[in-house]
């Protein structure tokens, strides 16, 4: 990359990451009680014994996501019940951080050159696709993960063993960096989709 | 692009998958607490002589205050990010080596920055401790890495094959 051409990025990446970042912090509880629906779709597909529903709350130590798994099947740990039918059970993500990957993809949209407005309203809408997306992956699978988390350290208490779910390790995958690895390929995937469009279209 | 993506997530995931088998004491023991937490508590020394702070393991002490490193917050994920970035990018071998050693280096800086940072935050403004760890200091060092990168990548057209 030439100099003028990795100023100009660099100028651009820094100064939509701050816009970005401060958006985020005004407005986490309009965006989250927005994708809450979709949210809760994919939740209910992650645990079969349990009823998830979603809800934003601010609390002492800050805002967060809540999910309120009514269990709907007795949960057993080996042959000892942990969690009867009819039990409420509560577990919560930072609401902020659940924004880390909206930030990083849109800070790279918005840095990505292109040649017209036109192209970066198109950027922007494959990006909201994608931001949905990478959302619908991340956040029902941080909430679900703690849920089963939970039952793994009820178990350990116990001495005894819980089965690791599939779903604890996209947490884990996710907590150790999977949530700024999938903007990071959605958004070059954002670029790639909207120029074969625009090819499609001129040909 | 299609090729260099493939190629960023599969060098992701193994390096991924090779940390995880590294043994949790090694990590607690040695990296962090020789690496990461003994570095961080010298350079708070140096900055507030009078602040009392001690590296125990991988938790950074000081009063009732404990600031623990594990995985995930040590900032292998954002050097990995960067590693993958260079290793699947275009360019001459000797480019990459310099690139790769550099990427190391400022992503090991910019964790140390974040948890002295953290530090004085929790010890001096506490309500922003939480927003800083979970939200702007991650997107932060994703962003720097990523101005890092742009200045690291090669024009094209020079790139070797």
């Amino acid at each position: 990359m030439r100099p003028s051409d990795a100023r100009r990025i660099s100028a651009r990446i820094l100064l939509s990451w701050a816009l970005l970042s401060a958006i985020g912090l005004l407005g986490v509880r309009y965006a989250i009680e927005v994708l809450i629906p979709p949210w809760m779709l994919a939740a209910e597909t992650l645990g079969s014994s349990y009823i998830p529903v979603l809800k934003y709350r601010r609390e002492a130590e800050g805002e967060r996501l809540i999910m309120t798994a009514l269990v709907t099947r007795p949960i057993y740990v080996q042959e000892k019940l942990a969690l009867p039918r009819g039990a409420f059970i509560d577990v919560s993500i930072d609401a902020l951080h659940i924004l880390v990957p909206f930030v990083i993809l849109f800070t790279l949209l918005v840095a990505w050159p292109v040649a017209s407005l036109r192209q970066r309203a198109r950027l922007f809408a494959a990006g909201l696709a994608a931001a949905l997306g990478v959302s619908m992956l991340t956040t029902p699978a941080l909430l679900a993960g703690r849920f089963d988390l939970m039952l793994i350290e009820y178990a350990a208490q116990a001495g005894m063993k819980y089965d690791t779910p599939g779903v604890v390790y996209w947490m884990i995958f996710c907590e150790s960096g999977g949530l700024w690895l999938l903007p990071l390929l959605a958004a070059p995937l954002c670029v790639v989709v909207c120029a074969r469009w625009e090819r499609t279209r001129s040909t | 692009m299609a090729r260099f993506l493939v190629a960023f997530a599969g060098v992701y995931g193994a390096l991924e998958g090779l940390y995880f088998i590294v043994p949790d004491d090694f990590l607690r023991d040695v990296v962090y607490h020789r690496g990461i937490i003994a570095v961080g508590a010298d350079i708070i020394r140096l900055i507030t002589p009078e602040v009392p702070v001690a590296a125990s393991s991988n938790i950074l002490r000081s009063g009732a205050l404990g600031l623990e490193v594990v995985r995930g917050c040590d900032g292998a994920g954002a050097a990995f990010l960067l590693i993958a970035a260079i290793a699947s990018y275009p360019a001459r071998f000797s480019r990459k080596l310099l690139g790769l050693a550099a990427a190391v280096a400022l992503t090991y800086a910019l964790n140390e920055i974040r948890l002295v940072s953290l530090f004085y935050l929790a010890t001096r403004r506490e309500p922003w401790f939480l927003p800083v760890h979970v939200y702007f200091a991650p997107t932060l060092v994703i962003a720097l890495s990523c101005v890092y990168f742009a200045w690291w990548a090669p024009v094209r057209r020079h790139a070797a094959v």
